[in-house]
């Protein structure tokens, strides 16, 4: 469990959310959202992919308006948690340098049955990449830097293909 | 009608296109957040490229355009987010 997890006042006692500056451990967060009562646990980990189309990465480096995305995660894991019935909602973020593999974001949901957590991570992952103050910079092999500010009307990632269509797939 | 002074903090791409952390504009008293956007597009032109696609927020609270915002409230720029 994190020790430094202090809940605000107001906070949705299951939830749990933090930005933290080094590695995040991913093994504590499948223990910390564990529970009895919950026959599905999910825990989403993004990593740093070694290449952005053409371009070959180096690392990223991420930075936030700190107060403002730990209100934001907040909000997201209640809101979360008030949409389907999760036992646990946790998010971590790390900030600073995250490099090729290494995990930059994760989200561990836990709920007595599937649907919830199969339907939530989803949700949270395009509410956090839209609304919580953090921006990466992709520092690449040939040595420059850019932030990435994704443009209002462009997809900041590919759209999931259709699904195929065959008569012996089960729902 | 009064003005104010109103700090605005930069964060990524905005620190960078403006050189610095903290830029200060001339807007009314009373203002609006929409004010404050069009006043740092004409005193930091730097910033043109990004300054459509930001929102302000004002006390850890995204703005709407007709919000108020008033001298000695934190307020900050948020170009696109990025994170995950």
């Amino acid at each position: 469990m994190n020790p430094s997890a202090s809940q605000p006042a107001g906070a949705v006692p299951c939830c749990r959310v933090a930005l933290i500056d080094g590695p995040l451990d991913l093994e504590s967060l499948w223990q910390e959202i564990a529970d009895p009562d919950c026959g599905a646990h999910l825990v989403f980990v993004g990593r740093t992919r070694q290449r952005t189309g053409s371009r070959r990465t180096h690392d990223l480096c991420y930075e936030a308006y700190r107060p403002m995305a730990q209100r934001e995660l907040q909000a997201l894991a209640a809101a979360a948690a008030q949409r389907w019935p999760l036992a646990h909602v946790v998010i971590e973020h790390r900030l600073g340098r995250v490099g090729i593999g290494e995990a930059s974001v994760a989200v561990a949901v836990s709920s007595p049955h599937r649907g919830a957590v199969m339907e939530s991570i989803p949700w949270i992952m395009d509410r956090l990449k839209q609304t919580v103050p953090i921006w990466k910079q992709e520092r690449d092999q040939e040595g420059s830097a850019a932030w990435v500010h994704p443009a209002a009307d462009e997809p900041t990632s590919p759209a999931p293909p259709a699904p195929k269509s065959d008569s012996k797939s089960s729902p | 009608m009064g003005t104010q002074e109103i700090e605005v903090l930069l964060f990524a791409g905005a620190r960078e296109a403006a050189g610095r952390e903290v830029v200060r504009v001339e807007v009314p008293a009373p203002a609006a957040a929409a004010q404050v956007l069009s006043a740092l597009r004409r005193q930091f032109p730097q910033l043109n490229s990004l300054i459509d696609s930001c929102r302000l927020a004002v006390d850890q609270r995204y703005a709407a355009d007709a919000d108020p915002v008033a001298a000695g409230q934190e307020v900050v720029l948020i170009p696109p987010v990025s994170g995950g």
